[in-house]
C-alpha cells in the first residue's frame, strides 16, 4: 500500500518538470513542406550592377535550409547560391539582362522543388539633347531590347511636374510633341530634369518584380 | 455550467454509493454495476502535429477533464460501459477545452479467486472527440482490455488499454492507444495513464506523435 502511494506521489513529481506549453512549428527546412513555403524575390537592373532582394517564410517561423535543401538563384551569367538570413536575402550582381530563375532544391520527400522565372531587360542608355524646351518638340531615344516586359518613359524635374508615358512596346524612341511638356510646367524658368526609361515585369497591382532602369539629365528652358 | 458539474459529480457519487449495495467480492460474479466513477484528470501531452500541408510542429501542452466512467453487466459476463471526459469551454480554459465520449459491449472473458482474486474484461465499442488535440473532431471504433485485481477486501489495482485502431473525421489517418494503471483504495481511486496518439498522412506524407502523460483522481467504486 505504501508502496503504490509512492508510485503515484512520484508519478506526480515527474509530470510537473513537464509543464511548461509550447506549441511551435519548427524552423528546420526538413520539417516544412514545400506546399507551406511561400518565397519571392525582386530584381532592380541599371548600367551598374542589378540588385536582387527576396525572402522565403515557412507556415510559422523562417526554415532555416538544411539537408540538402538549398536556395539559388539563376542568372545569364551563372548560379549563385543564396543564404537566407531571418527569411531574407539580398544581394548585388553584374549588369546582365536575361531570365533569372529563383530555385528552391529540396531533396526528396519534402514536397518538391519550389521555383520563380522572371524576365531582366538588358541593361540600355538613354539618350536625350543636353538642353532642350518646353515650348519645342522632344525626342529621347534609348537601346531596345525584344522581350516581354513593358517600358515606361518619366520625365520629372523642380520646373515639370512628373510626367509619364506607358509605352506599347520597347520601341527605342518616344517624341514629345510641343507644349506637351509646358502643360506640364510647374514652375517658371530653367531647371534640369531627369528623364527615364525603366523595363519591367509588373505582377498584379502594378508591383514591379524584375525592372531594368537607365536615365539621363537635360536642361529644360521654358 | 456549475450547476452541471455539481449535478454530475453527485450522480456519480450516487450511483458509486448505490452500486456498493449490489456488488459481490469480485471473483464470486460479475458484479451489477462493475464500476461508477468520477473524477478528474490532469494530463500533459508533448510531440508532433502536422502544420499546414505538411509541415511539422513540435507541442508540449496540458489540460484536465472531468471523467465520468459507468460499467454494468447485465446478463452474466456481458455488459456495457460507458464513458464522458469533459472541459468546457470557459474563457479561462481556451484552447483545451474537451469532450469524449465512449461507450462499449464488454465481456468478461475470465474471473478467478484465490489470495488475489480478478477478472479480465474486453470491450468493442466506438466513440468521439472534440477540441484540445490536433486529432481530435473524429469518430473512432474502439476496443478495451481490462485487467482487475483486488489484493484486499479495500483495495484494487486495474490495468486497462484502449484502442482506437481508425478515426473518421481528421485529414490524417490516426491510431491512438491508452494504457492506464489504477489504485483504489475504498471509493478513492488514483490513476496513471499513458497515451500514445500517432497521425500520419500530409504532403509529404509524414507521422506525427504525440505522448500523453495523465494523473486522475476521483470517487467510486470498483
Amino acid at each position: 500500500m505504501k508502496r503504490i502511494a509512492r508510485f503515484f506521489w512520484l508519478a506526480s513529481v515527474a509530470v510537473l518538470p513537464l509543464v511548461g506549453c509550447y506549441d511551435e512549428t519548427s524552423a528546420i527546412s526538413t520539417d516544412v513542406s514545400s506546399l507551406d513555403l511561400r518565397m519571392g524575390y525582386q530584381l532592380v537592373g541599371t548600367s551598374k550592377g542589378t540588385t536582387v532582394k527576396g525572402y522565403l517564410h515557412g507556415p510559422g517561423a523562417d526554415p532555416r535550409l538544411v539537408e540538402g535543401d538549398r536556395l539559388e538563384l539563376r542568372t545569364p551569367i551563372g548560379v549563385v547560391p543564396l543564404a537566407v538570413i531571418d527569411g531574407e536575402f539580398s544581394l548585388e550582381l553584374p549588369p546582365a539582362g536575361g531570365d533569372y530563375e529563383l530555385a528552391l532544391v529540396r531533396a526528396p520527400g519534402r514536397g518538391g522543388d519550389l521555383s520563380q522565372k522572371y524576365f531582366l531587360a538588358p541593361p540600355f542608355a538613354v539618350r536625350a539633347p543636353v538642353t532642350a524646351s518646353r515650348a519645342a518638340a522632344l525626342t529621347v531615344d534609348w537601346d531596345p531590347a525584344p522581350g516581354p516586359h513593358r517600358t515606361q518613359l518619366t520625365v520629372r524635374g523642380p520646373c515639370v511636374a512628373l510626367v509619364t508615358r506607358d509605352l506599347a512596346g520597347d520601341v527605342g524612341s518616344y517624341r514629345f510633341n510641343p507644349y506637351e511638356l509646358s502643360s506640364s510646367a510647374v514652375a517658371p524658368g530653367s531647371c534640369t530634369v531627369t528623364i527615364g526609361i525603366t523595363k519591367g515585369a509588373l505582377l498584379a497591382g502594378g508591383y514591379a518584380v524584375a525592372t531594368q532602369s537607365a536615365s539621363t539629365t537635360l536642361e529644360m528652358t521654358p | 455550467m456549475r450547476p452541471f458539474f455539481f449535478g454530475a459529480a453527485l450522480a456519480a457519487m450516487l450511483l458509486a454509493c448505490s452500486s456498493s449495495a449490489s456488488a459481490n467480492p469480485l471473483g464470486t460474479g460479475w458484479h451489477t454495476w462493475d464500476e461508477v466513477r468520477f473524477g478528474l484528470r490532469g494530463e500533459t501531452y508533448a510531440g508532433t502535429r502536422r502544420e499546414g500541408a505538411g509541415s511539422v510542429a513540435r507541442l508540449r501542452l496540458g489540460g484536465a477533464d472531468f471523467e465520468l466512467v459507468a460499467r454494468r453487466f447485465f446478463a452474466g459476463p456481458i455488459g456495457v460501459s460507458f464513458a464522458l471526459a469533459f472541459l468546457p469551454p470557459f474563457d479561462a480554459f481556451d484552447g483545451i477545452s474537451y469532450l469524449r465520449g465512449d461507450l462499449s459491449l464488454d465481456a468478461g472473458l475470465f474471473r478467478w479467486n484465490g489470495k488475489v482474486p480478478g477478472a479480465f474484461i474486453v470491450g468493442a465499442g466506438f466513440g468521439g472527440d472534440l477540441g484540445r488535440y490536433s486529432f481530435a473532431g473524429r469518430f473512432y471504433p474502439r476496443l478495451e482490455a481490462r485487467l482487475r485485481l483486488r489484493p484486499s477486501e479495500h483495495v484494487g489495482l486495474f490495468v486497462a488499454t484502449d484502442v482506437m485502431p481508425a478515426a473518421l473525421g481528421p485529414d490524417d489517418r490516426v491510431v491512438q492507444v491508452r494504457t492506464e494503471l489504477g489504485f483504489s483504495w475504498r471509493l478513492l481511486i488514483v490513476s496513471l495513464r499513458v497515451g500514445h496518439a500517432i497521425m500520419t498522412g500530409g504532403n509529404p506524407e509524414r507521422t506525427y506523435v504525440q505522448q500523453e502523460l495523465g494523473l486522475y483522481a476521483g470517487v467510486g467504486l470498483m
